[in-house]
């Protein structure tokens, strides 16, 4: 791990009491995700490779990550046919610049998640946004009518990869989901 | 408020973030448990990541794809050039 990591991500994540206790290498693994304007990546879950804690700090750009519950068979069904309409339990989390999200426990193994392919988030307020009273600037973004353009983000998620050369092999071979 | 008090709440770095605090930045709401920190790092630490990640993708001839997010990985211990670049060529 380069020391522009170590201090001050990988150390001040490390200072966080209790959330990556119990993972067996405790941080081991950072990967960077450069996200343009438009882009964004399918839902989708990280699984088993790695220890179920996920920390995401955004750089250079605010973006929507929208997490979902994943499809229970047991009421779904009957809410559709009730209500006419898919009541899949979701989430707007906003990552503004220089932010830390942390997904741990059943937010990590029972959603999944994913970012629209836009060049603005759009309709962000207290209602829909999930983390709106935690984040830094509420008011630009009420200034801007609930907008928020997307710029040039550059994400890093830092996990603890439980196999390390198996998932390596893995991971290099050819490009996996696991971007936030 | 203290010179020293106020020197120490402006970084959060500065002292360890416990339990307790963490409730705090809880996503209530989300499943369990989802945690939001804003201002996680300083401005200038930000500016000092975002070059280091430049000047690594450019020591590694990581050519820039505008249909392809860049995406590498960093594991313990620093990556031999050449398994880096394949980092940087995922498929």
């Amino acid at each position: 791990m380069p020391s522009w990591l170590v201090s001050p991500v990988v150390g001040r994540l490390r200072d966080l009491e209790g959330i990556f206790d119990g993972a067996p290498h405790g941080i081991n693994h950072c990967l960077i995700n450069e996200y343009l304007p438009g882009q964004g990546i399918m839902p989708h879950e990280d699984g088993g490779a790695y220890w179920p804690v996920v920390a995401t700090v955004s750089l250079g750009g605010s973006l929507v990550l929208d997490v979902t519950a994943k499809q229970s068979n047991s009421n779904s069904d009957a809410d559709f046919e009730t209500t006419g309409r898919d009541k899949t339990a979701s989430w707007r989390i906003l990552q503004e610049p220089r932010s830390l999200l942390l997904t741990t426990g059943s937010a990590y193994t029972d959603t999944l998640h994913g970012i629209a392919e836009v060049a603005e988030d759009v309709d962000l307020n207290e209602q829909t946004v999930a983390n709106w009273g935690l984040l830094s600037d509420q008011d630009a973004i009420a200034a801007k009518d609930g907008r928020s353009e997307r710029t040039t983000r550059v994400s890093l998620t830092l996990r603890d990869v439980l196999k390390v050369s198996a998932v390596g092999s893995k991971i290099f071979g050819k490009a996996r989901p696991g971007g936030r | 408020m203290p010179h020293d008090l106020k020197a120490k709440s402006t970084h959060i770095g500065v002292k360890p973030y416990n339990i307790s605090m963490m409730d705090a930045h809880r996503i209530s709401g989300a499943p369990p448990a989802m945690y939001y920190i804003p201002n996680f790092i300083t401005a200038e630490e930000e500016s000092h990541i975002l070059q280091s990640v430049r000047l690594a993708r450019f020591h590694l001839s990581f050519g820039h794809d505008p249909d392809t997010r860049v995406r590498f990985l960093l594991t313990a211990g620093s990556p031999s050039p050449t398994a880096a670049s394949k980092l940087f060529h995922p498929a």
